[in-house]
């Protein structure tokens, strides 16, 4: 009896927990990062 | 600047360090130094744009705004730009005037977390008398395509960027009519980089420093539907960081004269600086009245770090396009001689070593000459770009004129400082040469190119006493 109990603890642990992408969605939801340029005005090397 | 190689490299490393999910944007001017080129740079100008677009290709950005600056080389060229390209050329205001069309996409859509981006492009005008468009497209004034296009984005976007090239007195009125617009990323033809700044209570503008040489890089908390937190904490941050900056470079002056140019330039600045940050400790954070939650980003400018690795790829195209570019131009050299310089009355470092042999064995020590070695051994030296501040006599707003100069003129010679030399070589008595004054050292030694320059010790390292 105990080790079924065990067995549906065990099992009601991973039910509840959350899927890698499901945590991914949570965190950070609101969250982003942007990274950004202006008046590259065509340079691309230094002369020297 | 640390060339594109590098910029490459520095974005492909906070791309993997951060965990965050990104946009990668460019507010426009991207492609040439001016808005009109000249027939003889064109040519370059084209080639140097084709490599810029493949390194935006492979740093993966999503959109760059068409500024009336990326037409320089005429609109048909940006359409070809366009099809090379992997990101999006944005413009809601480039129409074709026969179908009201618009000739490039005027907004996209990205989905980040639970945040619906919306980003727009709106390009600033040409002067009236500019051929750059073809006869049936025009720039229609924002006021005129703005409504249609926000009206839309607002319906089902959470966040709203506008990439635009306008004057900050229109985007100020934009932000005012438009609160949907939440960031406005505007080419702004300065070196300093402008930290955001509230607009209004729901759009900020932000601006990098001119010639690529900063990316910026903005964390957002955005919730739906709410405004920007009052932005002090940020800016009080932001201008610590340029007081300490500051601080560093005085630091490296301080063996240099008071009166240097640079010297005093940072000490105003520090003064100004300063002063902001007193008046912004006093005023303290503003008081929360109510519990809502409000958005709010942390901005930081990253200056190009040389210490970085190239990334290969990005190297490889920016050798090709100076390959392209020096073999554009040495064909050119090769079918007109230059003689420009020779009537400009410049005659060369052999002639006045005739009289001055002195003066000329202490130059040979300096590196002013060997500058144009310099740009052989960066594979520059038919660069007009670079050739004006390493060769002698060429106005540095005219330097195709270095193009095909004669041998003696290839370095930074006697005539670089004292002026075109033939009449004093032929006539030293009634024809004197020009004094040297910090104004001239300065038409190539400005900070952009040599911060530590110092007018009254360094000119004493060319020991030209006569």
């Amino acid at each position: 009896m105990s080790r079924i109990i065990f067995l549906f603890s065990i099992l009601a642990f991973f039910v509840t927990l959350p899927t890698p992408s499901a945590i991914a969605d949570t965190a950070g939801a609101n969250e982003l990062m942007i990274l950004y340029s202006n008046n590259v005005n065509g340079e691309t090397e230094p002369c020297g | 600047m640390g060339g594109l190689s590098k910029k490459a490299s520095q974005f492909t490393r906070h791309i993997k360090e951060s965990k965050r999910p990104f946009l990668i944007l460019d507010g426009g001017s991207l492609l040439f130094k001016s808005k009109s080129l000249t027939k003889k740079l064109e040519n370059q100008a084209r080639i140097t744009a084709k490599g810029i677009v493949k390194t935006y290709n492979l740093i993966g950005y999503d959109a760059v705004g068409v500024s009336s600056q990326d037409l320089a080389a005429g609109l048909n060229f940006l359409l070809q730009t366009k099809k090379n390209s992997k990101f999006d050329w944005l413009s809601a205001n480039i129409i074709n005037k026969s179908n009201g069309k618009p000739l490039f996409k005027p907004t996209i859509s990205r989905t980040i977390g639970n945040i619906k981006i919306g980003v727009v492009g709106l390009t600033n005008p040409l002067p009236a008398n500019s051929k750059l468009l073809n006869k049936d497209t025009e720039i229609k004034p924002w006021r005129d395509t703005m409504p249609a296009i926000i009206n839309g984005l607002s319906k089902d976007h959470d966040f709203i960027v506008l990439l635009t090239s306008l004057p900050a007195k229109e985007c100020r009125e934009i932000a005012k009519i438009y609160p949907a617009i939440n960031l406005i990323i505007r080419a702004k033809n300065s070196d300093a980089s402008q930290l955001p700044t509230n607009l209004t209570e729901t759009t900020a503008m932000v601006s990098t420093g001119k010639k690529g040489k900063y990316i910026g890089m903005m964390n957002v908390k955005w919730y739906p539907g709410s405004t920007w937190q009052a932005p002090n904490h940020e800016l009080l941050a932001g201008k610590k960081e340029e007081r300490d900056r500051l601080n560093r470079q005085l630091a490296l002056q301080k063996n240099r004269s008071a009166q240097n140019y640079y010297y005093q330039k940072i000490q105003s600045r520090l003064k100004v600086i300063d002063k902001t940050i007193e008046l912004m400790e006093q005023e303290g954070e503003p008081a929360t009245k109510n519990a809502t939650p409000k958005s709010s980003y942390q901005n930081r400018f990253m200056a190009m770090e040389i210490s970085l690795p190239d990334h290969a790829a990005v190297l490889e195209i920016v050798e090709e396009t100076k390959r392209l570019v020096n073999k554009l131009n040495s064909e050119a050299t090769r079918t007109v001689q230059n003689n420009k310089l020779i009537n400009k009355g410049f005659t060369g470092w052999r002639t006045c070593r005739k009289c001055h042999s002195d003066q000329v064995k202490n130059w040979q020590k300096t590196r002013h000459a060997s500058s144009f070695l310099t740009l052989i051994k960066k594979n520059q030296q038919f660069n007009p770009d670079c050739l004006s501040c390493h060769v002698t006599g060429v106005d540095t707003n005219d330097p195709s004129a270095a193009i095909g100069m004669p041998s003696d003129l290839q370095i930074v010679g006697c005539e670089t400082c004292h002026g075109p030399g033939t009449l004093h070589s032929m006539n030293p008595v009634s024809h004197k040469t020009t004094p040297v004054t910090e104004k001239i050292c300065m038409n190539c030694h400005v900070p952009n190119h040599d911060e530590s320059f110092d007018f009254a010790s360094d000119i004493k390292k060319l020991k030209c006493k006569f």
